[in-house]
């Protein structure tokens, strides 16, 4: 049967964009969605291509050791090469495949199943899962749309050639099955579907060895993949072939078939929506057996699709990833939408169970996709704004440092150990000493790489290398004067016996009557101040180095007098020009002693009308 | 207050460039422009204008009204006029939650400026209250101090809550005398 063959191109349109729309209603969120996480890492392919070629950018294997030349490389390649860090077109590539592959749903189920209204249902139903949230929303994950694509396009090729006798429906299927490795490495289980499929299907049986060629690119690629390409050694993807298979896979059956992550909306929502699953899972096993026992085996091979395209990711027990069933799922989406068509045909009882069922995995997985979308759109909301508020700062301050204050959890897991800073020319960038709520946990990867501490930030912060930002909610601030003035703070009351007047680091720490910095020293006029702390040592003494130019001394010496807190500790008279070091007992008194300098006299130096008295630099409590 | 505090910086810059535009060629003749001056004497946690000055030991901002802190914190803040002089008094707004009291009992909350420790207080009911200490005008000469505030104990990471949890606070300042 041909599915759309005998309708009006009015009604097969409808029939055609019936779930398309559905799926831009529940998925409204997705074009709004921005980058987050690994997508910084595929974002910078342009400037790997620059850098280290193009064969390398499209061959070489990244991440958990994968080469998806087309759904990744490609893909990040050509459409951020064409509109830079603008989301929409990414998004806009993603609902188009999946659009296509919402058709191909159909009218693959319409022929599994002989019922157009059964592809119909299978679309509609799978197109509202949660699970497809970010194979829609998250630019990284289109490898899944893009497989299930090809896998679609390759099998309905071959129905309609299985149908039609015509060879240019082998070639086509042929294509799809081979670009489809470009895709995604769940390719390889296509010739074993097929394989199912021929073993179901007395007409697919007849021409069951025209599929055996498609092994050999499967277990060349597989081979490849084994032996060519380094492994990852996260844990995430290491396999685990013990009893959580089990576990994990009915984890996965509850998240294809039903709303079982309802604590997404509201806690009290987690058991009905799991109780729920669970009994959409149990109707539709039953359907199958029921099925089965009629001899109808198309059953056989959706459940069959289900198992064997996840069997490859089931083994990756510390990856559990919703979007791992976007393929998979199809298969069960076939089985439901099955289900729904015979339960219309069955009677009244059966047509209201089944439409109860299918309005409340509806109205669960509405609510799911809506909270799940949302949270994905406000985090890369945040990772928006401030990128962009660094395009600005870097437009403005070309080869700057940055410090971040007010990173929040979401907003660093949300792309920063993907390094979206690189894309902006930006090398170093750190969280601000004190960001413990990310810094200090030990959950928390690649913080170590944004630790910086006081005495590297201090000195650069003032000779103005760093901007700081402060980032709270979806608002970025450039806070680089009052965060330098809490570093310098922070830093004298770190280093409190110290004051270097000629680094502004000590500018805090500075009283009145201090020139600005001189050849990393200050000026001070007929006299000046500083606090300084005290150490509890009844010896220690306060020294002080400083330089004298020779206009200063030239006519007659000048005699330099030191108070503490008021009291005088001693004189210096300065004669020779030069660099000079002079010290004095240290009265004991409070934590911080203020420190005054008076000179004896001041000069005016030719074309500068300040007051000069003398050149000051390091005081020292030891 | 808030109105002079952002006129401050401008008055500066006005007095600085003033006379640099009547007297052209000449150099700069006061000291430079004092950075601290951005910063604020009185630090509202849910003040972005104030955030920056809480240097460490503070989480993210809740119900856009509070903080919880770990046992440690330090925030920086710009002694008030005259603190150089007479000294000021230093504020925390804190509240002690009951899940804290019920699970590690009372906490006494200390501070510590330039050095000097500041007397620790004893809180053994969970409610609202104010760390109030006298600080001595020579700790407070800095145009920005450092001021670290602890407990005595806090409720550990565990569970759901990987931080390290102490205080509630709202409020930190420096008032002048």
């Amino acid at each position: 049967m041909m599915p759309l063959d005998g309708m009006s191109r009015a009604r097969r349109a409808a029939y055609l964009l019936a779930p398309m729309l559905v799926c831009l209603a529940v998925y409204w969120r997705a074009p709004f969605v921005w980058f987050r996480m690994d997508d910084f890492s595929w974002l910078g392919l342009p400037l790997d291509a620059h850098n280290l070629g193009l064969f390398h950018v499209l061959f070489h294997p990244e991440g958990q050791g994968t080469v998806r030349v087309l759904s990744e490389r490609l893909f990040f390649l050509v459409l951020s090469a064409v509109f830079g860090l603008h989301a929409w077109p990414f998004r806009a590539v993603a609902l188009g495949t999946w659009l296509a592959d919402l058709a191909l749903i159909q009218l693959i189920g319409a022929r599994l199943t002989g019922s157009r209204a059964a592809g119909l249902w299978a679309a509609v139903l799978w197109t509202m899962s949660a699970t497809l949230v970010l194979p829609l929303a998250w630019a990284s994950a289109y490898n899944e749309v893009l497989c299930a694509f090809f896998m679609l396009a390759a099998f309905y090729a071959r129905l309609l050639w299985l149908e039609s006798g015509k060879v240019r429906w082998r070639w086509i299927e042929a294509g799809a099955y081979l670009l489809g490795f470009g895709a995604l490495e769940l390719m390889v289980v296509y010739p074993v579907l097929v394989m199912v499929h021929a073993a179901v299907n007395p007409q697919a049986r007849q021409r069951w060895s025209s599929a055996l060629w498609m092994f050999v690119p499967a277990a060349a690629f597989g081979l490849a993949h084994m032996y060519l390409i380094p492994k990852t050694a996260s844990p995430a993807y290491q396999l685990f072939l013990d009893r959580r298979l089990l576990g994990d896979f009915f984890a996965y059956v509850l998240w294809t078939v039903g709303p079982s992550r309802m604590e997404v909306v509201d806690a009290a929502w987690r058991q009905p929506g799991i109780a729920l699953s669970k009994l959409i899972a149990v109707v539709l096993a039953a359907f199958a057996l029921w099925k089965l026992w009629r001899r109808e085996f198309a059953a056989l091979f959706m459940g069959a699709w289900f198992v064997i395209v996840l069997a490859p990711v089931l083994p990756l027990a510390n990856h559990l990833s919703d979007y791992y069933l976007t393929v998979p799922g199809i298969g069960l989406a076939w089985l439901a939408g099955w289900a729904i068509v015979s339960a219309w045909r069955a009677g009244w009882p059966a047509r209201a169970a089944a439409m109860l069922l299918a309005g409340l995995y509806a109205a669960g997985s509405i609510a799911e996709v809506d909270r799940i979308a949302a949270w994905q759109m406000n985090v890369s909301a945040y990772m928006r704004v401030l990128v962009r508020a660094l395009e600005d700062t870097t437009a403005e301050h070309p080869g700057t440092a940055l410090v971040l204050t007010g990173v929040s959890q979401d907003l660093y897991l949300a792309g920063f150990l993907a390094d979206p800073f690189r894309l902006l020319g930006i090398h170093e960038v750190w969280l601000a000493p004190g960001q413990d709520q990310i810094l200090d946990r030990p959950d928390l990867e690649g913080t170590d790489r944004f630790r910086t501490s006081l005495e590297q930030l201090a000195p650069r912060l003032a000779r103005g290398d760093i901007r700081a930002l402060q980032i709270s909610g979806a608002t970025v601030v450039d806070v680089t004067a009052a965060y330098s003035a809490v570093v310098s703070a922070l830093y004298a009351d770190a280093h409190p016996n110290f004051v270097d007047a000629g680094d502004p680091v000590y500018t805090s720490a500075l009283g009145a009557g201090w020139y600005s910095i001189e050849n990393s020293a200050r000026w001070i006029g007929k006299s000046a101040t500083l606090d300084i702390g005290r150490v509890t040592s009844p010896q220690s003494r306060l020294y002080v180095t400083g330089h004298a130019a020779p206009a200063a001394v030239e006519a007659s010496a000048v005699t330099l007098r030191f108070l503490a807190d008021g009291h005088e500790i001693g004189t210096a008279k300065i004669s020779q020009p030069g660099p000079f070091t002079v010290d004095f007992p240290m009265p004991p008194g409070s934590a911080v002693a203020r420190i005054t300098v008076e000179c004896s006299r001041v000069m005016r130096a030719p074309g500068d009308s300040r007051d000069l008295g003398m050149i000051l630099r390091t005081f020292t409590v030891r | 207050m808030r109105g002079l505090r952002a006129a401050l910086p401008l008055l500066v810059a006005f007095l600085a460039l003033g006379p640099a535009g009547c007297k052209r060629k000449k150099k700069e003749q006061t000291p430079t422009p004092e950075p601290a001056a951005v910063l604020l004497s009185t630090v509202n946690v849910s003040d972005p204008a104030g955030a920056v000055q809480l240097a460490s030991g503070f989480f993210e901002l809740e119900s856009n009204t509070w903080r919880w802190t770990a046992r440690k914190f330090t925030v920086v803040l710009r002694p008030p006029e005259g603190a150089g002089e007479r000294g000021a008094r230093l504020e925390l707004h804190l509240n002690l939650p009951g899940v804290i009291v019920d699970r590690i009992g009372p906490v006494a909350v200390s501070a510590e400026i330039g050095g000097r420790a500041l007397a620790p207080e004893r809180y053994a009911q969970a409610g609202d209250y104010v760390y109030v200490r006298d600080v001595d005008a020579g700790s407070l000469r800095s145009s920005a101090v450092a001021i670290h505030f602890s407990t005595d104990k806090a409720l550990p990471p565990g569970g759901a809550d990987s931080r390290e949890l102490a205080l509630i606070v709202t409020a930190v300042g420096l008032a002048a005398k």
